[in-house]
Protein backbone atom coordinates (compact mmCIF):
# COMPACT_ATOMS: atom_id res chain seq x y z
CA UNK A 1 0.00 0.00 0.00
CA UNK A 2 1.51 3.34 -1.01
CA UNK A 3 1.22 6.21 1.42
CA UNK A 4 0.77 9.86 0.58
CA UNK A 5 4.09 11.65 0.91
CA UNK A 6 5.01 15.23 1.66
CA UNK A 7 4.11 17.38 -1.31
CA UNK A 8 1.34 15.09 -2.54
CA UNK A 9 -2.07 16.57 -3.19
CA UNK A 10 -5.07 15.62 -1.05
CA UNK A 11 -7.28 12.94 -2.54
CA UNK A 12 -10.92 13.91 -2.63
CA UNK A 13 -13.57 11.80 -0.90
CA UNK A 14 -17.17 11.97 0.17
CA UNK A 15 -18.21 10.24 3.38
CA UNK A 16 -21.17 10.23 5.77
CA UNK A 17 -20.72 11.64 9.26
CA UNK A 18 -22.29 10.89 12.61
CA UNK A 19 -23.97 14.32 12.59
CA UNK A 20 -26.22 13.17 9.75
CA UNK A 21 -24.43 15.15 7.06
CA UNK A 22 -22.22 14.04 4.20
CA UNK A 23 -18.84 15.69 3.77
CA UNK A 24 -16.79 16.12 0.60
CA UNK A 25 -13.18 17.05 1.22
CA UNK A 26 -13.03 19.44 -1.73
CA UNK A 27 -15.93 21.43 -0.30
CA UNK A 28 -14.63 21.38 3.27
CA UNK A 29 -11.23 22.61 2.07
CA UNK A 30 -12.58 25.32 -0.23
CA UNK A 31 -12.04 28.22 2.16
CA UNK A 32 -9.86 26.52 4.74
CA UNK A 33 -6.34 27.64 5.58
CA UNK A 34 -5.49 24.02 6.39
CA UNK A 35 -7.28 20.70 6.69
CA UNK A 36 -6.30 17.98 9.14
CA UNK A 37 -7.51 14.47 8.35
CA UNK A 38 -7.34 12.15 11.34
CA UNK A 39 -7.74 8.42 10.86
CA UNK A 40 -9.05 7.25 14.20
CA UNK A 41 -11.63 4.95 15.76
CA UNK A 42 -13.60 4.24 18.91
CA UNK A 43 -11.90 1.26 20.45
CA UNK A 44 -8.16 1.87 20.14
CA UNK A 45 -6.58 2.99 23.42
CA UNK A 46 -4.18 5.27 21.58
CA UNK A 47 -7.02 6.95 19.73
CA UNK A 48 -8.90 7.30 23.00
CA UNK A 49 -5.86 8.61 24.85
CA UNK A 50 -5.46 11.33 22.23
CA UNK A 51 -9.07 12.13 21.33
CA UNK A 52 -9.57 14.92 23.86
CA UNK A 53 -6.39 16.56 22.62
CA UNK A 54 -7.57 16.23 19.01
CA UNK A 55 -10.92 17.71 19.96
CA UNK A 56 -9.10 20.62 21.58
CA UNK A 57 -7.01 21.18 18.45
CA UNK A 58 -10.15 21.31 16.29
CA UNK A 59 -11.72 23.79 18.69
CA UNK A 60 -8.62 25.95 19.14
CA UNK A 61 -7.82 26.31 15.44
CA UNK A 62 -11.33 26.62 13.99
CA UNK A 63 -11.31 30.41 14.14
CA UNK A 64 -7.99 30.43 12.27
CA UNK A 65 -9.60 28.64 9.35
CA UNK A 66 -8.42 25.10 10.10
CA UNK A 67 -10.87 22.29 9.48
CA UNK A 68 -10.45 18.85 11.01
CA UNK A 69 -12.11 15.69 9.75
CA UNK A 70 -11.89 12.42 11.65
CA UNK A 71 -12.34 9.17 9.74
CA UNK A 72 -13.02 5.71 11.10
CA UNK A 73 -12.02 3.08 8.54
CA UNK A 74 -12.08 0.03 10.78
CA UNK A 75 -14.06 -3.02 9.77
CA UNK A 76 -16.77 -3.37 12.40
CA UNK A 77 -16.90 -7.12 11.90
CA UNK A 78 -13.32 -7.32 13.16
CA UNK A 79 -13.77 -4.53 15.71
CA UNK A 80 -17.43 -4.27 16.79
CA UNK A 81 -16.69 -1.29 18.99
CA UNK A 82 -16.06 0.70 15.83
CA UNK A 83 -19.50 0.20 14.29
CA UNK A 84 -21.49 3.10 12.85
CA UNK A 85 -23.85 3.00 15.83
CA UNK A 86 -20.97 3.13 18.27
CA UNK A 87 -19.42 6.01 16.32
CA UNK A 88 -22.61 8.02 16.78
CA UNK A 89 -22.60 7.28 20.50
CA UNK A 90 -18.94 8.17 20.89
CA UNK A 91 -19.21 11.43 18.96
CA UNK A 92 -22.13 12.44 21.15
CA UNK A 93 -20.61 11.33 24.46
CA UNK A 94 -17.24 12.93 23.75
CA UNK A 95 -18.82 16.04 22.24
CA UNK A 96 -16.66 15.97 19.15
CA UNK A 97 -16.51 19.41 17.56
CA UNK A 98 -15.35 17.91 14.25
CA UNK A 99 -17.20 15.72 11.75
CA UNK A 100 -16.68 12.03 12.49
CA UNK A 101 -16.80 10.21 9.16
CA UNK A 102 -17.31 6.55 8.37
CA UNK A 103 -15.13 5.01 5.67
CA UNK A 104 -17.02 1.75 5.55
CA UNK A 105 -15.51 0.64 2.24
CA UNK A 106 -12.02 1.48 3.57
CA UNK A 107 -11.28 3.11 0.20
CA UNK A 108 -10.14 6.37 1.76
CA UNK A 109 -7.74 4.69 4.17
CA UNK A 110 -6.35 2.62 1.33
CA UNK A 111 -5.94 5.62 -0.96
CA UNK A 112 -4.16 7.65 1.71
CA UNK A 113 -2.06 4.71 2.82
CA UNK A 114 -3.22 5.08 6.40
CA UNK A 115 -2.24 2.20 8.66
CA UNK A 116 -2.77 3.31 12.25
CA UNK A 117 -5.22 4.99 14.56
CA UNK A 118 -4.61 7.76 15.15
CA UNK A 119 -2.72 8.83 12.03
CA UNK A 120 -2.89 12.43 10.86
CA UNK A 121 -2.45 14.06 7.45
CA UNK A 122 -2.38 17.87 7.33
CA UNK A 123 -2.85 19.73 4.08
CA UNK A 124 -2.32 23.44 3.45
CA UNK A 125 -4.70 25.75 1.62
CA UNK A 126 -3.37 24.52 -1.73
CA UNK A 127 -4.19 20.95 -0.74
CA UNK A 128 -0.56 19.94 -0.38
CA UNK A 129 0.42 17.43 2.29
CA UNK A 130 2.58 19.25 4.82
CA UNK A 131 2.51 17.00 7.90
CA UNK A 132 1.97 13.31 8.48
CA UNK A 133 2.15 11.28 11.67
CA UNK A 134 1.21 11.38 15.34
CA UNK A 135 -0.65 14.13 17.23
CA UNK A 136 2.25 14.72 19.63
CA UNK A 137 5.10 12.82 21.24
CA UNK A 138 3.45 11.40 24.35
CA UNK A 139 0.25 9.34 24.25
CA UNK A 140 0.65 8.46 27.91
CA UNK A 141 0.73 11.87 29.51
CA UNK A 142 -0.39 15.05 27.82
CA UNK A 143 1.40 17.08 30.49
CA UNK A 144 4.71 15.50 29.51
CA UNK A 145 4.45 16.32 25.81
CA UNK A 146 7.55 18.01 24.49
CA UNK A 147 6.51 18.33 20.84
CA UNK A 148 2.95 19.16 19.87
CA UNK A 149 3.48 17.99 16.30
CA UNK A 150 0.05 18.90 14.95
CA UNK A 151 -0.16 22.27 16.65
CA UNK A 152 3.37 23.12 15.56
CA UNK A 153 2.56 22.11 11.98
CA UNK A 154 -0.63 24.15 11.92
CA UNK A 155 1.13 27.17 13.40
CA UNK A 156 3.77 26.93 10.68
CA UNK A 157 1.21 26.58 7.89
CA UNK A 158 -0.81 29.52 9.18
CA UNK A 159 2.38 31.60 9.39
CA UNK A 160 3.44 30.48 5.90
CA UNK A 161 6.60 28.96 7.30
CA UNK A 162 8.37 25.64 6.91
CA UNK A 163 7.34 22.88 9.32
CA UNK A 164 10.20 21.87 11.58
CA UNK A 165 9.02 18.27 11.98
CA UNK A 166 6.93 17.37 8.92
CA UNK A 167 6.92 13.60 9.45
CA UNK A 168 6.64 11.45 12.57
CA UNK A 169 5.82 7.84 13.25
CA UNK A 170 2.13 7.25 13.86
CA UNK A 171 1.92 5.33 17.14
CA UNK A 172 -1.31 3.46 17.52
CA UNK A 173 -3.43 0.46 16.66
CA UNK A 174 -3.45 -0.99 13.19
CA UNK A 175 -6.48 -0.25 11.03
CA UNK A 176 -8.71 -3.31 11.07
CA UNK A 177 -9.02 -4.34 7.44
CA UNK A 178 -11.66 -6.47 5.86
CA UNK A 179 -10.51 -10.00 5.45
CA UNK A 180 -9.83 -11.00 1.87
CA UNK B 1 5.62 -17.94 43.92
CA UNK B 2 2.99 -16.48 41.61
CA UNK B 3 2.77 -17.50 38.00
CA UNK B 4 3.07 -14.33 35.97
CA UNK B 5 2.36 -14.19 32.26
CA UNK B 6 2.81 -11.25 29.89
CA UNK B 7 1.06 -11.55 26.54
CA UNK B 8 1.68 -9.08 23.74
CA UNK B 9 1.09 -8.43 20.05
CA UNK B 10 4.05 -6.81 18.38
CA UNK B 11 1.90 -4.34 16.39
CA UNK B 12 0.86 -2.52 19.57
CA UNK B 13 3.72 -0.18 20.39
CA UNK B 14 3.11 -0.06 24.13
CA UNK B 15 4.30 -3.56 25.01
CA UNK B 16 7.90 -2.65 25.84
CA UNK B 17 6.81 0.17 28.12
CA UNK B 18 4.13 -2.06 29.64
CA UNK B 19 6.68 -4.75 30.41
CA UNK B 20 8.88 -2.17 32.11
CA UNK B 21 5.91 -1.07 34.23
CA UNK B 22 5.28 -4.70 35.20
CA UNK B 23 8.90 -5.16 36.26
CA UNK B 24 8.95 -1.89 38.18
CA UNK B 25 5.74 -2.79 39.99
CA UNK B 26 7.05 -6.25 40.85
CA UNK B 27 10.15 -4.67 42.35
CA UNK B 28 8.06 -2.20 44.34
CA UNK B 29 5.86 -5.02 45.64
CA UNK B 30 8.87 -7.24 46.40
CA UNK B 31 7.65 -9.90 44.01
CA UNK B 32 10.43 -12.16 42.87
CA UNK B 33 9.18 -14.51 40.22
CA UNK B 34 9.93 -15.24 36.59
CA UNK B 35 7.68 -13.67 34.00
CA UNK B 36 6.64 -15.82 31.08
CA UNK B 37 6.59 -13.64 27.96
CA UNK B 38 4.26 -14.82 25.24
CA UNK B 39 4.07 -13.19 21.82
CA UNK B 40 0.66 -13.71 20.26
CA UNK B 41 1.25 -13.90 16.54
CA UNK B 42 -2.07 -14.63 14.87
CA UNK B 43 -5.79 -15.02 15.41
CA UNK B 44 -5.45 -18.74 16.10
CA UNK B 45 -3.10 -18.01 18.97
CA UNK B 46 -5.35 -15.19 20.16
CA UNK B 47 -8.17 -17.70 20.43
CA UNK B 48 -6.00 -20.31 22.09
CA UNK B 49 -4.73 -17.88 24.73
CA UNK B 50 -8.11 -16.10 25.05
CA UNK B 51 -6.19 -12.95 24.22
CA UNK B 52 -8.35 -9.82 24.09
CA UNK B 53 -5.67 -7.25 23.44
CA UNK B 54 -2.07 -6.26 23.89
CA UNK B 55 -0.66 -6.13 26.46
CA UNK B 56 -2.39 -8.62 28.74
CA UNK B 57 -0.98 -9.57 32.14
CA UNK B 58 -2.19 -12.55 34.14
CA UNK B 59 -1.22 -13.51 37.66
CA UNK B 60 -1.93 -17.13 38.46
CA UNK B 61 -4.05 -17.24 35.33
CA UNK B 62 -6.24 -14.30 36.34
CA UNK B 63 -6.25 -11.11 34.30
CA UNK B 64 -5.14 -8.04 36.24
CA UNK B 65 -8.12 -6.06 34.91
CA UNK B 66 -11.69 -6.60 33.77
CA UNK B 67 -12.04 -6.95 30.04
CA UNK B 68 -13.06 -3.76 28.18
CA UNK B 69 -16.81 -3.24 27.79
CA UNK B 70 -16.73 -3.55 24.01
CA UNK B 71 -14.78 -6.80 24.00
CA UNK B 72 -16.33 -9.20 21.53
CA UNK B 73 -13.95 -12.05 20.90
CA UNK B 74 -10.28 -12.87 21.24
CA UNK B 75 -8.34 -10.95 18.61
CA UNK B 76 -5.13 -9.23 17.67
CA UNK B 77 -5.74 -5.73 18.88
CA UNK B 78 -4.46 -3.20 21.37
CA UNK B 79 -5.98 -3.19 24.81
CA UNK B 80 -7.49 -0.21 26.55
CA UNK B 81 -7.00 0.17 30.30
CA UNK B 82 -8.95 2.58 32.44
CA UNK B 83 -6.75 4.64 34.72
CA UNK B 84 -7.69 5.70 38.23
CA UNK B 85 -8.59 9.16 36.92
CA UNK B 86 -11.00 7.61 34.42
CA UNK B 87 -8.90 8.20 31.36
CA UNK B 88 -8.08 5.45 28.87
CA UNK B 89 -4.52 4.31 28.34
CA UNK B 90 -2.76 1.63 26.28
CA UNK B 91 -0.66 0.91 29.36
CA UNK B 92 -1.72 -1.21 32.34
CA UNK B 93 -2.00 0.97 35.46
CA UNK B 94 0.48 0.16 38.19
CA UNK B 95 -2.25 -0.03 40.82
CA UNK B 96 -4.01 -2.82 38.93
CA UNK B 97 -0.81 -4.81 38.68
CA UNK B 98 -0.06 -4.26 42.35
CA UNK B 99 -3.60 -5.26 43.33
CA UNK B 100 -3.21 -8.51 41.41
CA UNK B 101 -0.25 -9.37 43.62
CA UNK B 102 -2.31 -8.66 46.74
CA UNK B 103 -5.09 -11.11 45.99
CA UNK B 104 -5.83 -13.41 48.93
CA UNK B 105 -4.67 -16.51 47.10
CA UNK B 106 -1.22 -14.97 46.76
CA UNK B 107 -0.80 -13.73 50.31
CA UNK B 108 0.45 -16.05 53.03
Amino acid sequence: MSKLAAGDIALNFTLPATDGQTYTLREVAREAKAVAIVFTCNHCPYARAWEDRINAIARDYASAGVRLLAINSNNALVSPGDSWENMITRARDKQFVFPYLYDESQDVAHSYGAERTPEIFIFDAAGTLRYHGAPDDNYEDEHAVTHHFVREALDAILADQAIAIPETKAAGCTIKWKKA
Amino acid sequence: MPKIEFFYWVECPSHERAFAILQETMAAEHIEAPVKIIEVKDEVEAERYQFYGSPTIRVDGVDIAPLPEDTAQPSLTCRAYRRADGRISPLPPRELIAAAFQRPSLTP
